[in-house]
């Protein structure tokens, strides 16, 4: 009996084919747009949390743990302040730390900024599931004018191993301030980590300094100074600091010293904790776009529900004749919800479709435009699961046709209305 | 002596408990064989004898009894099952279903009711044969069904009551759409084909002019006692 209702819904939507693919089309269209968005949802979690890997905490002027974070991890924004060089060491050397990097902002490169940093960098730092960094070409530098840059900033600007460049003053992509100091030579160009160090040029913590002789009351110098690579400078200062520990059990510990430091107002931050606070606000947003697909959701379906029960008055004669053949009116509610199942089943399968087309056309600008790198090749078992969720919410719309229809037939029993 | 085939007494159907009666009637029997003509105009409450004789609504008071099964005892699902596999119906007009090509129409009943479709050695073969005897060609069984004449599709619809050859076909106004001289032609073939299945016929109509055609006539307004 299933079977040959099967056969009869599968008949009788081809016969309305126009008005059931149009229908199949705006379902699998609002599915769709529910599936996209929480894909570059979680892809801008990963993305967003796997921007840096192992590093225990993060150290820093006094201010608040998401604005060392902004600044130190994401290069949003700037420090209010800086360390002495003296506070670095005197961390640097407790027994718990076993490597750290200190970092250096404030300049920029035609828009990207510029970390000062020593090799410890390419030693330590780690992103997504604690990665290296690698070179795509190129080596690390190893002179005070030379610079390693992220591979966005090679690719944007067109730079290749052996390119001079100068790093300009502040971080205004239209800053009128070059460092003319110091003509940098690119030596190395990193791979492609979908973090912001493609967006970063690095150089070492002297050629800050260098670049920065004679600035101390924050203008250039009047007479022009150069810098020559045989030159040693002191470092001063730096931003902040990335901290790796020996054991993990002792990061507290690490804290407490940072945040009672009696020289100068530092302050340490645990990435996992400042990572919550800011997705946190982060989260409201993201929040409103799913909520939004799925209300999208809900007026595919409501069109649905409208289409099924605007044919169910054309289709009444139909289904009188099917109950004097002998369908039962259970049979007739069984007629509605095969159909809706079977339209949102297709829906469902349209819109993975459609996924898998936006995600092979969206990603490479998305991961070029926003670093956001989408792992969307593939529909997954939280996908699978939405899916499912979809065809049973579809069907239980379809309740709404179905149950009219079998009250109808109950009605009309065999008599013909038109 | 034939036996009866639909035996009814004191029956009586109101719609609603404080609504009027619809159905009251003293006592008929349609015997097996049977060519029956029963007089119907509108009000007479000729739909509601159809709905209790197919099923689809089962009698206050009074008993029913179809091919001796007491029709009060069944439940509605069961009624629908009793006519899927004992009854045949042919409307008044767009009879078909319009998805369904001309063989597939005939065919349908056959899926709502095992019973029928067990009857059948070749099920297909009865359906052409029933659509050549009625005069629709080969050439017309895989065309949709608003391609055919409504005379044509009146004879779709007939062949559609008589497969699996039930024991009642029951048809209501069938030949309303139909020109004059059709409409002998169409109740002669209808008669024909309802004898050599061994089918009783019931054919309710308000046109009195083709009671002539008939064995036997019922006056439903006369028997139907309402407000008396």
């Amino acid at each position: 009996m299933l079977k040959n209702i099967f056969r009869l819904t599968l008949k009788s939507m081809l016969n309305r084919k126009v008005t059931s693919a149009l229908t199949i089309f705006s379902v699998a269209c609002s599915i769709a747009i529910l599936l996209t968005v929480r894909k570059m949802k979680d892809a801008a979690r990963s993305s967003f949390e796997s921007t840096i890997s192992d590093v225990d905490l993060i150290l820093g002027a006094r201010s608040s743990d998401i604005n060392l974070m902004l600044y130190s991890v994401f290069r949003i924004g700037n420090a209010t302040n800086n360390i002495t060089w003296q506070s670095y060491q005197d961390i640097a050397s407790r027994p718990e730390v076993d490597w750290i990097i200190p970092f250096q902002l404030g300049d920029s490169h035609k828009g990207f900024r510029v970390l000062g940093t020593t090799l410890s960098y390419f030693e330590h730092f780690k992103y997504g599931k604690g990665q290296a960094l690698q070179f795509s070409s190129g080596k690390r530098f190893s002179q005070i004018n030379e610079v390693v840059l992220g591979s966005e900033v090679a690719k944007k600007l067109s730079y290749t191993v052996g390119s001079r460049i100068y790093l300009s003053h502040g971080v205004s992509e239209a800053s009128f301030q070059e460092h003319k100091e110091i003509h940098f030579v690119v030596t190395g160009i990193l791979q492609p980590t979908g973090t912001p160090v493609d967006r970063t040029v690095h150089t070492t913590l002297e050629a800050i300094e260098a670049i920065h002789r004679g600035w101390e009351s924050g203008a250039p110098p009047l007479e022009a100074q150069t810098a020559s690579t045989s030159e040693t400078f002191s470092i001063n200062q730096i931003t902040s600091a990335m901290i790796g520990l020996k054991q993990k059990a002792t990061v507290f510990k690490v804290l407490r010293y940072i945040n009672e430091y009696s020289e100068e107002p530092l302050q340490g931050v645990m990435p996992g904790v400042a990572f919550m606070q800011l997705w946190n606000i982060v989260g409201v947003v993201e929040t409103a776009f799913v909520a939004v697909s799925y209300l999208v959701l809900l007026s595919g379906l409501i069109g649905m529900v409208t289409a099924l029960l605007t044919s169910l008055a054309e289709r009444r004669r139909e289904m009188a004749i099917l109950r004097a053949l002998g369908a039962r009116p259970r049979d007739i509610l069984l007629l509605l919800l095969v159909e809706t199942a079977a339209l949102v089943s297709f829906a469902a399968l349209l819109s993975s479709l459609f996924l898998l087309l936006a995600m092979y056309i969206l990603s490479p600008w998305l991961a070029s435009e926003f670093g956001l790198h989408l792992n969307l090749t593939e529909i997954n078992l939280d996908d699978v699961k939405i899916l499912v969720f979809v065809i049973l919410s579809g069907m239980l719309a379809g309740m709404i046709p179905a149950l009219s229809a079998y009250r109808n037939s109950l009605a009309d029993g065999l008599t013909i209305r038109t | 002596m034939t036996q009866p085939l639909i035996r009814l007494s004191e029956l009586k159907y109101r719609w609603k408990p404080n609504l009027p009666l619809v159905i009251d009637i003293k006592e008929l029997t349609i015997f097996k064989g049977e060519k029956v003509f029963i007089y119907g105009p509108s009000g007479s409450g000729k739909t509601t004898l159809l709905g209790l004789f197919g099923g689809v609504i089962s009698p206050d008071s009074g008993s029913l009894e179809i091919l001796g099964q007491d029709m009060k005892k069944l439940s509605s699902g069961a009624r629908d099952q009793f006519r899927a596999d004992h009854i045949g119906f042919i409307f008044q007009q767009f009879n078909l279903i319009p998805y369904l090509n001309v063989l597939e129409n005939v065919l349908l009943p056959l899926k709502f009711s095992k019973s029928k479709q067990r009857s059948l050695a070749d099920s297909t073969d009865e359906a052409r044969t029933f659509l050549s005897r009625l005069g629709i060609p080969e050439s017309h069984l895989k065309k949709k069904v608003f391609e055919l004449s409504v005379g044509q599709q009146q004879r779709v619809a007939a062949a559609r009551a008589m497969i699996g050859s039930p024991e009642i076909v029951i048809a209501d106004e069938p030949t309303s759409a139909l020109d004059a001289d059709m409409r002998d032609k169409f109740v002669d073939v209808l008669e024909e084909l309802a004898s050599s299945c061994g089918s009783t016929l019931v054919f309710v109509s308000h046109d009195h002019s083709l009671s002539r055609l008939f064995d036997r006539k019922i006056d439903l307004p006369a028997l139907n006692q309402l407000g008396r």
